[in-house]
């Protein structure tokens, strides 16, 4: 065969074999929201109806006019009952969200498997020798 | 295809106009959330400035595409397929392909200001809209596979590109839905890190669509055949190739996947900065040899995307490295990045592809030697730069502040970059006034029959066939 089409064959099952690892096996994190009716799942369409994404981020993709959200619900100097408050009542420039209160659960559900799924930004992250870092998996004891 | 190329430029320039106007608004409610907030809430601001300036990118390359296939079809070198690009199909399937972008153009615009959300960050909006997107490029990809006379001839390095960009586009657009099956939607992590390689792969995608366009555009310029199939064009192919499908893990470096993905990630963004150094190299070594293109507009934004090539190459390096990334991360360095790549790489190619597209018609509108055009030109790069490093100054002082207490209020964070924030809404006023002073009588030359405006006299006279630059 031809090298450049061999090259390019090959190019094409590295991509396929690596994306196939990407979708289903390239988290130790698991979890049992993975149905359409479960509170977290809803709670990340919540997320997304309101574009919370368009200030907030999670591990650090995302707006930057307010702050990261992996973490708020742990957070010892904010936490959920100060995440219901702030989603519930606003504080400029985060307007305030008329949400009924299954919606916001299913927020607070959201924002609490994000939390539990690891840490951002990576406060115990360790660098190595050759210039890359160690994230922790999941947060244990967290919810 | 003769006036569609037409269409997709002017729409292409009023997206950049909108968008630059809606940069604006967002760097002032950023600094005073107040302003216009009734009007239009930050939440729609942002994905509407941001969508506006993809579509900018994408309409523009789009238009050149378009115009060059055309242009190319009495060159011997290029296997064009006459008889197709000079049918009225192609001409309908141009057309298809405008109207279903416009038609879901306004239908997210529309979302998005009546506060209609429901997509993932970039593609905010409810995810249906995505359907006449994708079947606009499939229009797109048939015309260009059409137009080339099939896949047995020897198509050029820039075809290629073009064509394999619309490729991986499809793929990584689809991926970037997974998320509304349960599998992806239901696991953050896995959510998050398919959501960021597909946003990887569309990112390179555009860029081979203005690679290619920025090689075409450099044969048009020079004639030099080795720009057409040449072994570097197809060595930068290759590794541009290699880039859309591999080279998206530094965006999700923070995010908790298994370990070897961040490596492999790592050592492929390593890649990105051989294909970056070749293009420097090979493109520098052009302009030596084409000094004499230096009064054409065309020209001095393909000199100018020399510049930011080389800045945002450094940039990207730092962000390769975990280490780094992981400060710079959810910071406005990373803003900086994209709007580096997005303003100085990619609006600057489109730039010198659409003004050389209006010069083979008014070619006393090509030369650059025009004082309005040069001082809003050099005001521009300028602006850009400060606009530039006063998004790194910021970031640098949010990942400071976060790194010495990572539970410190955000209050505190937004006071302390408001300095670098107004320094940024500053430069980006003055780029709004020169990129309005640019695009304002390229868009005049768009819309305006040539002969009404050609000028007598200038740079080239009368002169309007073959182009000024093939005179030359
Ligand atoms: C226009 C920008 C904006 C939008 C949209 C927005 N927020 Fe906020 N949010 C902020 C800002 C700014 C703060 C910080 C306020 C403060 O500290 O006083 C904040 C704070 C928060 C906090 C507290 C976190 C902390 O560490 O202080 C939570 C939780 C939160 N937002 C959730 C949400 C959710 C959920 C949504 C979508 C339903 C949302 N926000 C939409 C700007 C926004």
């Amino acid at each position: 065969m031809c090298p450049r089409i061999t090259l390019y064959s090959i190019l094409f099952i590295l991509f396929f074999g690596y994306t196939g690892i990407i979708y289903t096996s390239a988290t130790h994190f698991e979890n049992s929201a993975l149905t359409k009716d479960s509170s977290e799942y809803r709670g990340r369409l919540v997320f997304q109806q309101h574009n919370c994404v368009a200030c907030h981020q999670i591990y650090g993709l995302g707006g930057h006019l307010g702050p990261d959200l992996t973490n708020v619900v742990s957070n010892p100097r904010k936490g959920e009952a100060y995440a219901r408050a702030i989603i519930r009542g606003g504080a400029s420039p985060m307007p305030k969200f008329n949400l009924t209160d299954t919606e916001l659960d299913d927020l607070i559900a959201f924002l609490k498997q994000a939390d539990s799924s690891g840490e951002s930004p990576p406060i115990n992250f360790k660098i190595t020798p050759w210039g890359s870092i160690e994230v922790q998996h999941g947060n244990p004891g967290k919810t | 295809m003769k006036s569609v190329y037409k269409l997709f430029a002017i729409t292409a320039i009023l997206c950049l106009l909108g968008g630059l106007l809606l940069g604006l608004v967002a760097g002032t409610q950023f600094l005073f959330p107040e302003v216009l907030v009734d009007v239009i809430p930050f939440q729609s601001v942002r994905p509407l400035h941001v969508s506006l300036g993809i579509w900018w990118i994408f309409l523009g390359a789009s238009s050149a595409v378009y115009f060059f296939i055309d242009a190319l079809v009495d060159d011997s070198e290029v296997p064009i397929n006459k008889e197709w690009v000079n049918s009225a199909s192609c001409r309908r399937l141009a057309l298809a392909h405008y109207a279903l972008w416009v038609l879901s153009g306004f239908g997210i615009a529309y979302c998005y200001l009546n506060g209609i959300f429901g997509g993932k960050e970039y593609l905010n909006y409810p995810p249906p809209l995505s359907i006449p997107l994708a079947v606009g490029w499939i229009c797109f990809a048939c015309n260009l596979v059409k137009s080339v006379g099939g896949l047995k001839s020897a198509w050029p390095a820039f075809m290629w590109m073009w064509f394999t960009s619309c490729a991986v586009f499809l793929v990584a657009f689809a991926e970037a839905h997974l998320w509304t099956l349960p599998w992806f939607g239901g696991n953050i992590v896995r959510d998050v890190t398919v959501q960021w390689k597909s946003y990887g792969s569309l990112v390179a995608a555009w860029n081979m669509l203005l690679y290619g366009t920025a090689t075409c555009l450099m044969y048009f310029l020079n004639r030099d055949p080795k720009m057409l199939r040449g072994r570097m064009v197809f060595t930068l192919y290759f590794l541009g190739l290699v880039n859309s499908l591999f080279n998206w893990g530094h965006h999700t470096y923070t995010v908790p996947t298994i370990h070897w993905v961040r490596e492999i990630s790592y050592f492929v963004s390593m890649l990105e900065l051989y294909i970056l150094w070749r293009i420097i190299a090979t493109w520098s070594r052009g302009w030596d040899t084409c000094k004499s293109l230096r009064c054409f507009k065309s020209y001095r934004f393909l000199m100018a995307v020399d510049v930011w090539v080389v800045l945002n190459l450094i940039l990207a390096i730092a962000l390769s490295v975990p280490a780094i990334n992981v400060f710079a991360h959810g910071t406005h360095i990373i803003v900086a990045h994209s709007m580096g790549t997005t303003v100085g790489i990619n609006s600057m190619i489109l730039l010198a592809a659409l003004h050389y597209m209006v010069q083979d018609k008014v070619p006393a509108f090509a030369s650059s030697d025009c004082r309005i055009f040069k001082t809003a030109f050099y005001l521009l790069n300028i602006a850009l730069l400060v606009f530039w490093c006063a998004l790194i100054g910021a970031g640098i002082e949010k990942a400071l502040i976060l790194s010495a207490d990572p539970y410190q209020s955000y209050r505190l964070v937004l006071l302390a970059i408001r300095p670098y924030i107004m320094t940024v809404v500053g430069a980006g006023i003055v780029l709004l006034v020169c990129f309005f002073s640019i695009l304002i009588p390229l868009l005049l030359k768009f819309i305006i029959p040539a002969n009404s405006t050609q000028t007598a006299g200038g740079a080239w006279g009368e002169q309007s066939e073959p182009s000024a630059v093939n005179a030359v």
